[in-house]
């Protein structure tokens, strides 16, 4: 048979696209992940290029290293405990009951996620500090000598986590609670079960895989914290694994710290595998696929007497847990000198002005941090949308490959994310190096972030049927101007939350940018952290208290527009 | 057992109606089916009777005992009305196993060991679920999970039975099997059953009485036959069985026979015992009811066919009658083709105001 000559090169340019388009998707993974992972287990494995386990057993044989294991185990394990009670009484409250005020508690109770945690953190240093408002308070009213509150250790850290972390089990129970069948609950009233045991016998048990669910990802994200225990447990020396590798990669005098840091690093990794594992294993059971999926109008549980008592309890809690260290950080940034009583003719905006205007650092900050934030969210939502795309629609080898491998980074701590960073590229490749300059915090962002827009993204490809666009392409449309006209629109809310979702943790990044941040590069989280190094109580206020009005705006704002819950994972 | 008294009960969500004026007296050991379309106030009135809504007005009676009034403080709730119930989610507890979830009502009764076990088993080999007792919800089919939820119904032999469309989510061939072991199954243990369901056919089969409702109106309360050979009113003849609708005028009455016009087309006569005033009537043939004849006969009209539908067992006829478009449902080996000048005879009719 004759087969024309431009349909034979047809098919050779065809794989040649093919090929070059694989190979430049594994190359920007590798780039992204592959290597700088690869280069942290080696390190981890090696020292002076000959493989050893030196640097584990060294790791493992010292007490003070086996002490921060203990702590991170120790913080996470009350953190979990803590953030899963008060996020399952909260959302059981606020969804099934008949409280007051449902629709204010409904926003005001996520807003301890949306603040960066070491803003957090540093706000209720502004309470329970030596000097904090909370023990100056009690110190007056019993007539204490010392402050009998402290904000620095395992309690503090403990506590600022929990609250930072519990609208996570807030969010997830609430979902999970307003699409559980209310036949259920219907049924066990009908067997003869009063209002408690239905809930002993039925709601709990029933609910118990989405909080276990909720449980893990708080105990994860609780060990890979760094924000809060570098600035409530550094200075008392409280240590977790995260605090300790920071304190590893910054001492260059210790002889192999590097190696002693990856193979820190591990440790962590191991527990963060863990706890995923553990929660793989435990949502297998599908037994408990309980989710009709259709939210069914369940009832609403009468309180009776408690329901004042009960909206009374939540607004205490949001008294003492969001609004008082707002409150601290705002009497702060407006008092004209450290321990000056708040008084009328205490108060000034000098601290505003000198911290916006005096401070050069400032600006070159906020310019870093929102171009940093801009383009990797831009650049983490594009890749997501061929990742996904390429993963869904073609035919390439290793396509399956690629999800894994942008989800690595989810069980993987910012810390250690941070030294593979450094561990890659320290070193000039080809004469060239990007160390030292704000594109390796660009690279280390989008390894860090791309799982968010690639989990929205992924999920609105899931939800467009192929039908969709088979039909675009029957009624004429070429299966490009297919994607074009009917996926890329479907799939639109997912970019601008994947995009959303990435642009506000980067705008307040600290747990990379402080590893890797050098002169000029500085971003914002790095400068309000090297603030309260200095010490600088008034001036860091100032800025916190600009940074949480910014970013609850922002969010405020994308809520209204979106009219759907974006803003939050 | 007991009987179910709704008294007058009206039910409002804000200040939509759901259910209006509603009364009905339920006997002791009837199989009674609310039937209605969606929306008609039927899901509303039996969560009424469990408990699950409060009245806004009127008054429920299980067996003599008030449960449900106005007044809020006689209320009495689900869990003390000694009721079994089914639902259209079946809602079988994914955390308990068979066996479980048939004995929870004993548990919640603190039924010792012995006896519950006992009860279980009876409860396990009357809904044939004997060998499966151990298995979790997600391992069990649909009609299984069915089976579970009745028989966690059934295991406290409750006074009234109530049942919420559940057979909607079977699959065809399972939800007519089902019907038959429903109705046998009541009449082995005796108990008033309340059954809510959209599927005229399914309250056909099963039904003692049948309340037909629409927007939480009373449309007529009967026995299926009275319901189907005697419809009120259009909206339950067209609800039930499959019914054609011809527009009429009334030239005169004699002897009980009326002369009616339809159209321009012609004029037939009706045997008709109920009274008729004004001009224009509206006449009700049920589908198997209209007669195809090739050439005039007595008493027929010209009609003409516009399709016609084979289906194995009989064929379905769309055919002009005049302005009207009617159905017949014929068996006759005798086919007529799309197009042919027909005439047909209206057997049976129905006249309403």
């Amino acid at each position: 048979m004759f087969i024309p000559a431009y349909l034979k090169y047809h098919h050779v340019i065809m794989d040649l696209k093919r090929t070059l388009f694989t190979l430049l998707i594994f190359l920007i993974l590798a780039v992204l992940f592959v290597y700088p992972f690869s280069r942290l287990f080696v390190v981890g494995f090696s020292r002076e290029g000959s493989p050893t386990v030196l640097n584990l057993t060294e790791i493992l044989g010292k007490t003070t290293n086996l002490v921060a294991l203990w702590h991170t185990v120790f913080v996470a394990v009350f953190v979990t405990i803590l953030a899963v009670a008060a996020g399952v009484i909260l959302s059981w409250l606020v969804t099934r009951t008949n409280l007051y005020m449902k629709d204010f508690f409904k926003i005001v109770l996520i807003i301890p996620y949306l603040i960066p945690p070491f803003i957090s953190a540093f706000a209720w240093m502004q309470l329970l500090s030596p000097v904090g408002y909370f023990n100056k308070i009690l110190m007056f009213l019993f007539h204490l000598e010392e402050s009998p509150l402290g904000i620095y250790g395992k309690y503090g850290i403990i506590i600022v986590s929990a609250i930072y972390t519990y609208p996570l089990v807030y969010i997830s129970i609430t979902r999970a609670l307003e699409r559980i069948d209310p036949s259920f609950e219907e049924a066990a009233q009908i067997a003869g079960a009063g209002k408690l045991r239905v809930i002993r016998d039925i709601t709990l048990p029933v609910m118990l895989p989405a909080v276990g669910g909720a449980a893990v990802i708080v105990f994860v994200t609780s060990t890979s914290m760094f924000g809060i225990p570098a600035i409530l447990g550094i200075p008392k020396g409280y240590l977790v694994l995260t605090t300790k590798i920071f304190l590893y990669i910054g001492s260059y005098g210790t002889k192999y710290n590097f190696n002693l840091a990856a193979a820190m690093s591990m440790l962590l990794i191991f527990i963060g595998v863990l706890g995923l594992f553990i929660q793989n294993f435990a949502t297998r059971k599908e037994r408990f696929t309980v989710i009709t999926g259709k939210a069914t109008g369940f009832s609403i549980i009468d309180l009776g007497a408690l329901r004042v008592p009960a909206t009374i309890f939540v607004i205490l809690f949001i008294l003492f847990f969001i609004a008082a260290p707002i409150v601290a950080t705002i009497i702060t940034a407006i008092t004209k000198a450290l321990g000056l009583a708040p008084r009328w003719s205490n108060f000034t905006l000098g601290n505003f002005k000198y911290v916006l205007f005096s401070v050069p650092v400032v600006w070159r900050a906020i310019r870093n941090s929102f171009f940093l934030a801009v383009v990797v969210s831009t650049i983490t939502v594009m890749l997501s949308i061929v990742f996904s795309y390429t993963a869904r629609y073609t035919e390439i080898r290793g396509r399956k490959l690629i999800d894994y491998i942008v989800s690595a980074p989810y069980a993987i701590p910012g810390t250690v994310i941070g030294l593979s960073m450094i561990l890659a590229w320290i070193k000039p490749i080809l004469g060239w190096s990007i160390y030292n300059t704000i594109w390796i915090i660009m690279i280390a962002y989008i390894a860090r972030f791309m799982i968010f827009p690639m989990r929205t993204v992924t999920a609105s490809f899931k939800q467009i049927d192929n039908s969709l666009s088979e039909a675009a392409q029957i009624a004429g449309a070429s299966k490009r101007k297919a994607t074009l006209d009917i996926v890329i629109p479907l799939i639109k809310p997912g970019i601008y939350s994947g995009w959303f979702l990435v642009f506000m943790p980067a705008l307040t990044e600290l747990t990379l940018s402080i590893l890797l941040y050098s002169a000029r590069r500085e971003t914002i989280g790095v400068t309000v952290y090297n603030m309260t190094q200095e010490g600088l109580v008034l001036e860091t206020s100032a800025l916190a208290l600009l940074i949480i009005i910014v970013v609850l705006a922002l969010n405020l704002i994308v809520r209204r527009v979106s009219r759907r819950r974006v803003s939050v994972v | 057992m007991a009987g179910v008294v709704v008294q007058d009960v009206t039910k409002m969500f804000g200040q939509t109606v759901a259910v209006q004026d509603f009364s009905v007296e339920i006997k002791d050991g009837e199989f009674f089916t609310l039937l209605g379309p969606s929306g008609c106030g039927k899901t509303t009135l039996l969560r009424c009777i469990a408990g699950f809504a409060h009245v806004t007005k009127g008054k429920i009676f299980i067996g003599d005992r008030l449960v449900s009034s106005e007044d809020q403080r006689g209320f009495i709730p689900p869990e003390k009305r000694n009721l079994g119930m089914v639902f259209q989610t079946y809602a079988v507890w994914p955390h308990m196993n068979v066996f479980r979830n048939i004995a929870y009502p004993l548990k919640v009764k603190r039924f010792p060991e012995r006896e519950l076990r006992e009860r279980v088993n009876i409860i396990l080999h009357l809904v044939k679920l004997d060998k499966l007792e151990g298995r979790y919800p997600n391992e069990l089919s649909g009609g299984q999970q069915q089976r579970v939820a009745l028989g966690r119904a059934l295991i406290m032999n409750p006074d009234v039975l109530l049942l919420d469309e559940p057979l909607s989510n079977l699959d065809a061939k399972l939800r007519e099997e089902m019907r038959f072991e429903l109705k046998e199954l009541q009449n082995r243990i005796d108990v008033t059953i309340v059954y809510v369901t959209h599927d005229q056919s399914e309250a056909m089969a099963m039904s003692d009485r049948i309340v037909v409702m629409e927007q939480g109106r009373v449309h007529q309360i009967g026995t299926p036959s009275e319901i189907y050979k005697k419809p009120k009113n259009q909206f339950v003849a067209s609800f039930i069985g499959k019914s054609n609708f011809l527009r009429a005028a009334l030239l005169d009455v004699k002897d009980g026979i009326l002369r009616l016009k339809i159209g321009s087309s012609g004029i037939i006569e009706v045997k008709w015992r109920g009274h008729m005033t004004g001009e224009e009537v509206i006449l009700m043939v049920r589908q198997h009811n209209v007669e195809i004849f090739k050439k005039k006969r007595e008493n027929t009209l010209p009609a003409r066919v516009k399709l016609s539908t084979y289906l194995g067992d009989q064929f379905i006829y769309e055919i002009a009658v005049d302005r009207d478009t009617i159905r017949a449902q014929v068996h006759e080996e005798h086919h007529y083709s799309e197009g042919d000048e027909v005439y047909v005879r209206l057997r049976n009719p129905i006249l309403f105001q």
